[in-house]
């Protein structure tokens, strides 16, 4: 009997996981204006695939995403390790929550990637001022919120219109 | 998975069409505030002299802006050398990988800051106005 080409949930987690870590490797591209600082690309498959990934899928996701970043990136053994932990799962648990519980009437990829990217720098700032570098590091604060909204502007727009033209991710969430 | 619950806004409608909803404009709203908030805090003026506040983990340095002089703080990397000349403040050499504080360049105005986070150091302006009267440094 011949094996089933169709691709089962796990792959999909895997490809997924594999694509966050493409994508955290391209923001290598990009100048940081601030230290730490990212775009928020490797965050695309997560917010992508809110749409047909269970809750412990996404967070098989995640935890792919977090661990193959530190060790591309090197920083598995590093404090920029608990920032990327606290600041995804943040992200995560925001966005899926919204996801979740809002209509898509209301609101848009776009705006669960802007509540998404507000959590994320909350939280690397909570961090940053209370457990790594001490109080003087909130002036980081204004700017990570600041361009923050851009890159979660840009992010969601970015999914929302992968998510309605993409014939490919249409048939994934069929087969969900 | 269908996620699509009542609402107020009719199919058809330009919210439904568009790729911006309601609650979309909320978030956006909240970024903007809390950037704008945080902004306030870091950036309010101030009648204090403009001062160069220098964080290490050893504590924190007060420098004029108005007087030259180069600035080694000690962070877990090794030294992270600051200079202060003609009212600009920046790090001119740090032991970090990315050397993002130095690519920073150089600041002036109050509320600025350079940081080399791998190094644990913090550069920033303090202060609003320039006090000639003031101590050429302060420890605390």
């Amino acid at each position: 009997m011949p094996r089933s080409t169709k691709p089962v949930r796990t792959d999909l987690v895997a490809f997924f996981g594999a694509l966050s870590l493409f994508f955290a490797t391209l923001e290598y591209l990009f100048p940081k204006p601030i230290p730490f600082f990212r775009l928020g690309l490797s965050n695309l498959p997560l917010l992508v695939s809110l749409g047909f990934f269970s809750f412990r899928e996404q967070l098989l996701l995640l935890l792919l995403k977090v661990v193959g970043t530190g060790i591309v990136n090197g920083t598995l053994a590093s404090h920029v390790f608990l920032f990327s932990t606290g600041a995804t799962l943040a992200s995560f648990l925001v966005m899926y929550g919204l996801y979740r519980v809002l209509p898509t009437r209301a609101v848009s990829l776009t705006g669960i990637s802007l509540a998404g990217a507000l959590a994320s720098n909350a939280v690397q700032i909570l961090l940053a001022m209370t457990i790594v570098y001490g109080p003087a590091s909130g002036v980081v604060a204004p700017w990570y919120f600041g361009l923050g909204t851009f890159t979660g502007l840009a992010m969601g727009w970015g999914a929302e219109t992968f998510q309605n033209h993409s014939k490919w991710y249409g048939r994934l969430r069929g087969q969900g | 998975m269908d996620r699509v619950k009542p609402w107020p806004f009719p199919p058809g409608t330009w919210y439904n069409k568009a790729l911006v909803k309601p609650l979309d404009w909320l978030f956006l709203a909240l970024s903007l505030a809390l950037t704008v908030g945080t902004a306030w805090w870091v950036f309010a003026p101030s009648d204090a002299p403009l001062r160069v506040e220098v964080r290490d983990p050893d504590g924190t340095f007060l420098y004029p802006l108005d007087e030259s002089r180069s600035i080694e703080a000690k962070g877990p990397l090794g030294i992270t050398r600051i200079e202060i000349t003609r009212g600009k403040v920046w790090v001119d050499d740090s032991p970090c990988t990315n050397k993002v504080c130095i690519a920073m360049g150089k600041i002036s105005q109050p509320g600025q800051f350079v940081a080399c986070l791998p190094n644990q150091i913090f550069v920033r302006i303090t202060g609003g106005k320039t006090n000639p009267e003031a101590p050429d440094a302060a420890v605390y």
